[in-house]
């Protein structure tokens, strides 16, 4: 069996003279979390919508669970839950009448699942409270309690958090968690909440004006983002020598501009100053620096318009 | 897609508007025989309003179900938009000519449902309330014995209702088609309504006057059929019949192929 399960090539969706999405290319593995970021407007609902069929693709391929073609595509999107945009149902039947609908219309066997699906998403008390006088988070756990009903193999989650309320919040994290741990359950999942992005997500891409500018793990991230002292010298080489003789440490990185960061010693910066001066380096400026997902994203999408 | 149409009638019942469509037959049909009852007393022959003559009324009323079929249309599909629930079914996978004839199919049975509880409740209270005629008043109006009459005047509606019903279900699937294409459904409406109301005479009128080109085009319209309906009985009756069949069933097969092959490629909202 392929351990991969969604594969983007060159996907573009054009609406008129705009276009949403263009040639985004992504790969995603069984088991993994991978966080879609973007702005508003960035193409990350555009992506979502064509891997689960509600738009088709101006160009581009998809290939989902190593199905290509429309019909099989289709076939494939059974073992996948989605949650598109605000969650849609009939609002004149109860969260069980609606989910009890979709049961039949997908010929799942037994409402043992409807059960399961209403109290995986903390709907098990709506008794006979129609949809339409729910609030927005519960119509998000709706949303979410339809996507899990076919025990799917991956999720497709768009801004899957909105409208829920800080406990719901964390719920619904320790859910997707949990169905990533137990079930192998594989995500894809959009948000604006980069903080809670970051608290779930193995793999990032980043979307931009409809373009994938980067895709990294979350370790390569984690990495990026680790917390260091940064240094600026006169001697960037002579500042490495000291650190490592003087300070015993290596786990540091030379950058352009004479920039020196360590990565150890962070609770000791007077020792690191004191070291790089005896050795008759001189520091311009001292730093402790670290960033979140948001500062990376911040970063690379500033960067790519000052660029 | 059974699974589908099956999925589809649960939700149809489930909609107020469906008890409400029910409900607004029954008392249709029985205010319909309640005023004929009402009526018969100050009719100068009382006695000729009765079950035949009750039945045979109902033969000028098969135009209303080119109507009517919206209604079931409407019951069944004007939702979706609305809520934007196509996207969920979209997204498991399922096809899309499925989630198209299921709604199609759905409809009909809505409409058949309807259909029998308008004419049950009618039928039923006119047989009530109405009763059959003497031999004398019989022999008068019809010139048959009572049962007869009655015999002739159900075998007449039987006959309209088989010329009508390929026409309604080309209603149906125009209807159908245009609320599929069409994301507004007041608009959907009365679109159909221009198609099956108003284009029609106006191509009679423009076959009289411009061309007869126009009329061979009103020839083919829905509505047309039931401008010569009487010819669902006697010697033109196979022959009416293969028209309505033709032309409704064609209206069918068109509408469906042109509403799915747009719908395969929808956005969906």
């Amino acid at each position: 069996m392929s351990d991969t399960v969604l594969i983007t090539r060159a996907l573009t969706r054009r609406y008129g003279a705009v276009e949403a999405l263009s040639q985004a290319s992504i790969t995603i593995e069984r088991g993994q979390i991978y966080g879609l970021v973007g702005r508003n407007g960035a193409g990350k609902t555009t992506l979502i919508r064509l891997i689960s069929g509600q738009s088709l693709p101006t160009s581009g391929e998809i290939r989902l669970f190593g199905a290509t073609s429309a019909h099989e595509l289709n076939r494939m999107r059974a073992r996948t839950g989605a949650m598109v945009e605000i969650p849609s149902f009939y609002p004149y039947l109860t969260a069980r009448q609606n989910l009890e609908y979709y049961r039949i219309q997908r010929g799942i066997p037994g409402k043992g699942c409807v059960d399961e699906a209403l109290e995986l998403a903390g709907l098990t008390d709506t008794g006979k409270k129609k949809f339409k006088h729910f609030s927005l988070g519960m119509k998000q756990r709706l949303g979410l309690a339809l996507a899990l009903m076919n025990q799917p193999e991956f999720l497709l989650l768009d801004e899957p958090i909105n409208g829920l309320d800080p406990e719901g919040i964390v719920e619904f994290r320790e859910l997707l968690l949990q169905l990533n741990r137990e079930r192998q359950t594989t995500i894809l999942i959009s948000s604006h909440i980069l903080s809670e992005l970051s608290n779930l997500a193995t793999c990032y891409g980043f979307i931009e004006q409809g373009h994938l500018i980067e895709e990294i793990s979350g370790t390569a991230l984690q990495e990026k983002c680790r917390e260091c002292l940064e240094l600026s010298v006169d001697d960037a080489s002579q500042a490495a020598l000291t650190l490592e003789q003087a300070l015993g440490t290596r786990d540091y990185e030379i950058l352009p501009h004479n920039k020196v960061r360590v990565y150890t010693l962070l609770d000791q910066p007077q020792k690191v100053n004191s070291a790089l001066m005896n050795a008759g380096v001189s520091v311009y400026s001292f730093e402790r620096k670290g960033s979140n997902l948001e500062d990376y994203f911040l970063k690379l999408i500033g960067g790519r318009h000052h660029g | 897609m059974v699974k589908q149409i099956h999925a589809e009638w649960y939700k149809a019942v489930h909609r107020p508007y469906f008890r409400n469509l029910i409900l607004a037959c029954a008392l249709l049909s029985a205010g319909a025989v309640a005023m004929i009852y009402w009526l018969r007393d100050a009719a100068a022959v009382a006695d000729q309003v009765n079950l035949p003559f009750a039945v045979a009324s109902t033969l000028f009323l098969m135009v209303v179900g080119l109507y009517f079929v919206s209604v079931g249309a409407d019951l069944v599909y004007s939702d979706q938009f609305k809520f934007n629930t196509l996207k969920n079914e979209v997204s498991f996978g399922l096809p899309r000519w499925a989630i198209y004839l299921s709604r199609w199919v759905v409809s009909l049975l809505v409409l058949l449902l309807a259909l029998a509880v308008l004419a049950g409740i009618y039928l039923a209270l006119s047989a009530l309330l109405l009763g059959m005629p003497s031999e004398a008043t019989a022999l008068e109006q019809f010139n048959l014995s009572p049962n007869d009459a009655l015999v002739m005047s159900l075998q007449a509606l039987a006959n309209y209702i088989f010329a009508s019903f390929p026409l309604w279900l080309g209603g149906l699937s125009l209807m159908l088609c245009l609320m599929f294409l069409i994301f507004n459904n007041t608009f959907a409406a009365f679109s159909y309504l221009a198609a099956v109301a108003v284009l029609p005479p106006m191509l009679k009128e423009l076959g009289n006057y411009v061309d007869p080109v126009f009329t061979h085009m009103y020839h083919l319209t829905l509505s047309y059929p039931f401008d010569i309906m009487n010819h669902a009985t006697g010697p033109q009756a196979a022959e009416h019949f293969l028209l309505c069949w033709g032309i409704g069933l064609g209206w069918s097969l068109v509408s469906t192929v042109v509403g799915l092959a747009v719908f395969q490629r929808m956005e969906i909202k």
